[in-house]
């Protein structure tokens, strides 16, 4: 008999600061690179003129990226390094990510993988980096040559078995995960069943397709799942408790819809990001949406990425199904085994 | 910074003062734009919307630029919607700019 499947909740029984983030971020996303070598017809850079406006500063400067890993990894925070392009394409990328892992951070990478080798691969995963997201959006290379215009198929799953096979064969601590956007064209539970099952990912994350509104040409026509998560009437945004946006001169936004940076919160160069977080920029922010008045925001009334967000289906959640995955594979895992591609009964 | 206006992908601020459009450079259409709130919590407010013309423009030198003050704790700046020749004629360049007027309503209005 088939067990109906629960809707799940996206809000919480209290808002608020997550108690992880009552003294300091869960989360800093990093703005790391804003080059890019791909052209994704969803990627919200590709479709605005932020790229161009960040000429001058392309690649975060070492300098602001250690002083954000040095204060982050006193408090184990995760760094989510993302942003404009393609984080391998900066200059130090693998020493910086291994210095932030050195220091104490988390790190999520977010990569459209067509940038590994071996040596990269192993010194991120001996490094222990948490997390490596490869944004793969397709099964098949027909699909992937337009939702990941630029990017090769067989450089990509060579790029991922790789990865996963030094994982496996290591029994490392790093997850590695898909993720797509659920947007037309897209059969995104091929992809899943392809990624997961086939290839070996510890989880695939399904994205909704985002506009970034103001701050780029997209439309919301090519989603394929517009269905709200919350309802912005009666609840409060959740990345403005728990997670904050930097880009690569080191100026904090209030939140990744704001990848244009027309706000300011303080600068990590010159401030600490514990201050920042607690400063009078973000109790201002947090103040109106717990009150139900969000949307006297400018830039709040106008995003249409907050329905999107949830209190609870998030990256918290990928973290904690990835690690029970990735646990349950290398338990799984014999000495025979092919450690690059996992059959699909071990993904039970 | 990008800038949607109408629909419009408007990139900026550029300085009134020494922005200049020359004649063999893309033609935009621009919109003079005050930035006010607070750092964390910026307002928009869209002051004044033309069309360069073929010949080109300087910012500094235009008919109203004397009226495109800033209230205190503003700043004044130019955002551009470069509009290629090869995709839109001065005629639309002016469309553009109307339909900018007719939503936004300078000097008053709000992003």
């Amino acid at each position: 008999m088939t067990q109906p499947v629960a809707p799940i909740f996206h809000g919480a029984e209290h808002y608020g600061l997550r108690p992880e983030a009552s003294e300091f971020p869960m989360m800093l996303v990093l703005s790391f690179v804003y080059p890019c070598n791909a052209l994704c017809p969803h990627c919200p850079y590709t479709n605005s003129n932020i790229r161009k406006e960040y000429r001058d500063v392309p690649y975060m400067p070492e300098a602001t990226y250690k002083k954000i890993a040095d204060e982050s990894g006193r408090y184990g925070a995760y760094l989510r390094i993302s942003g404009g392009g393609e984080p391998m394409l900066h200059p130090q990328a693998t020493a910086l990510l291994v210095y932030a892992k050195q220091v104490g951070c988390k790190i999520g990478l977010i990569t459209n993988g067509s940038l590994f080798d071996e040596a990269n691969s192993s010194a991120l995963l001996n490094a222990g980096v948490d997390m490596i997201e490869f944004s793969v959006d397709a099964c098949d290379p027909q699909t992937y040559a337009v939702v990941r215009k630029g990017l090769e198929w067989d450089t990509l799953v060579e790029n991922a078995k790789r990865m996963l096979s030094v994982r496996n064969a290591r029994k490392s601590n790093s997850k590695i995960v898909a993720s797509a956007v659920v947007q037309t064209g897209v059969d995104i539970d091929a992809v899943e069943k392809y990624w997961v099952d086939v290839i070996g990912m510890d989880y695939l994350i399904k994205r909704k397709f985002l506009t970034w509104g103001t701050n780029t040409t997209l439309d919301a026509s090519s989603s394929a799942d517009p269905a709200a998560y919350l309802n912005t009437d009666e609840m409060p945004c959740p990345f403005i408790f728990e997670r904050l946006n930097i880009d690569s001169r080191g100026n904090v936004m209030v939140c990744g819809y704001d990848i244009s940076g027309h706000t300011s919160m303080g600068n990590v160069n010159t401030d600490s990001i514990r201050d920042i977080w607690h400063g009078e920029g973000f109790r201002f922010y947090r103040d109106k949406h717990l009150a139900g008045r969000g949307k006297d925001i400018a830039l709040c009334a106008g995003c249409p990425d907050w329905k999107y967000r949830s209190w609870q289906h998030n990256y918290w959640k990928v973290v904690k199904n990835a690690e029970a995955a990735r646990e349950r594979k290398l338990h799984s895992l014999g000495e025979h085994d092919d450690l690059g591609v996992i059959d699909a009964r071990t993904n039970g | 910074m990008s800038l949607k206006l109408a629909g419009y992908l408007f990139t900026g601020p550029f300085p009134v003062a020494t922005t200049e459009i020359r004649a063999n450079q893309v033609p935009v259409v621009f919109a003079i734009v005050a930035k006010g709130g607070q750092s964390w919590a910026p307002v928009f407010r869209v002051i004044d919307v033309g069309a360069s013309p073929d010949e080109g423009m300087r910012f500094a030198e235009h008919q109203c630029s004397k009226d495109w003050t800033a209230k205190p704790g503003e700043t004044v700046g130019v955002y551009l919607f470069y509009a290629a020749r090869s995709e839109h004629t001065a005629i639309d360049r002016e469309r553009i700019a109307e339909a900018l007027r007719r939503e936004y309503d300078p000097p008053r209005g709000l992003v």
